[in-house]
């Protein structure tokens, strides 16, 4: 949703290990099924690092195992609409409102809880100001099947229900 | 044996031969009946055997006597404070005479048998060389002898500054102090807060030259974006 930029970002660790913050770099490190929500979204992976690059701009790298991908999520706009994403690294960038997710990145969207439109492509970056999702092909050296997005439309079951 | 005789001229009398009686009889124990030299024997030791008895006794006595404790052993010093102080104020100077740490607290009590001072009201301010400022108010501190180690207990509060970062701020219950190695250590549940983020941890280690916060256990760190000073 919209309303999420303005909401504060809470990253919650399990505390089996430490989490370290270095104040002059202003980057915090939490290890351990780490959970960023900010409003409707919420980044769930083993490694989070966030950077504050400006008085009250985060930034997030969150990242996952090919095991373990890191996963995205996040309430749409559009009524009963969640976008679920996941890819072995997100990042966040809280100034400019945009993820990237990079590595194996694949894309799901629900629609009242049945999955919609799916995508997987190396490269799957959602701009929330401009609402606009873009996939980028595999690079040079990931395989053939990774490396062309693949795209799939489901019509919407009335075409005619303008988005609001 | 020959009788004694002894010359004696007195004028006016007839000169008799004189003669002292016959010379005494050479002096011969007189067997006494036992029973009688027993009584003898006792009447004549009785002194001998009163003195060696007497001896006895205060030989028995001295052994008998309490021994006293060779020092008088250091029996556990009562944890009792040996001086107070009320509403003092404590400065403390750096070789250059830079003030490094200033304590000032409502009641000081110095404890001797663990040498440590016990302030109620407690505030602290230290001073780095390099100009770093650490700020602490808590309802009790411990410090120890050599003012190296401070416990703050209770609605523990610190402040740290350092050059231009925005101030850095501590809450907890409980929070151990290390003055040389500049550090901030708890076990305890605890808050830091700085800038547009917020910190809560378990347990905590906080290294102030170095600039890093460890944070132990379920961590929740709530960073509130700042959307005015975007583009």
């Amino acid at each position: 949703e919209r309303a999420d930029r303005t909401k504060p970002l809470v990253v919650e660790s399990d505390g089996k290990k430490a989490a370290s913050v270095d104040l002059s770099k202003r980057t915090t490190t939490v290890v351990g099924n780490v959970v960023i929500t900010q409003g409707t979204l919420q980044i769930k992976a083993d490694k989070v690092d966030v950077r504050e690059d400006a008085p009250g701009r985060f930034s997030a790298t969150a990242l996952g195992s090919a095991a373990q991908p890191a996963t995205f999520r996040q309430k749409r706009d559009r009524v009963d609409e969640v976008i679920e994403a996941q890819a072995l690294r997100i990042e966040y960038d809280g100034g400019a409102d945009r993820i990237r997710l990079v590595g194996e990145a694949r894309m799901r969207i629900l629609r009242a809880g049945q999955p919609a439109d799916e995508a997987t492509a190396a490269v799957i970056v959602y701009d929330q100001p401009g609402d606009t999702l873009t996939f980028e092909g595999g690079s040079p050296g990931s395989s053939a099947a990774a490396s062309r997005p693949r795209l799939v439309f489901v019509p919407r079951a009335e075409s005619t229900e303008a988005p609001r | 044996m020959k009788p004694v005789s002894a010359e004696l001229h007195l004028p006016d009398l007839p000169e008799v031969p004189v003669a002292i009686g016959p010379e005494p009889a050479p002096y011969r124990p007189v067997q006494l009946p036992w029973t009688e030299r027993l009584r003898q024997a006792l009447l004549n030791y009785l002194p001998l055997a009163l003195m060696v008895l007497a001896a006895l006794l205060s030989w028995w006595l001295v052994r008998s006597a309490p021994r006293p404790d060779t020092a008088t052993a250091p029996g556990a010093v009562r944890h009792e404070a040996d001086y107070q102080l009320e509403r003092f104020q404590l400065q403390r100077y750096d070789a250059e005479g830079r003030p490094t740490v200033r304590l000032e607290g409502d009641k000081l009590r110095h404890y001797p048998d663990t040498d440590e001072h016990e302030i109620d009201a407690v505030r602290l301010w230290l001073t780095g060389t390099d100009g770093r400022q650490t700020e602490a108010t808590a309802r009790q501190a411990v410090v120890d002898g050599d003012g190296q180690r401070v416990r703050l207990a209770g609605d523990v509060q610190v402040r740290s500054q350092a050059g231009d970062e925005p101030p850095l701020w501590f809450e907890g219950q409980q929070l151990l102090v290390l003055v040389p190695e500049r550090q901030l250590r708890t076990e305890q549940p605890v808050r830091v807060r700085q800038g547009h983020s917020e910190f809560t941890a378990a347990a905590l280690v906080f290294d102030e030259p170095r600039r890093t916060l460890q944070l132990q256990g379920r961590l929740r760190a709530t960073l509130t974006p700042d959307k005015s000073t975007r583009r």
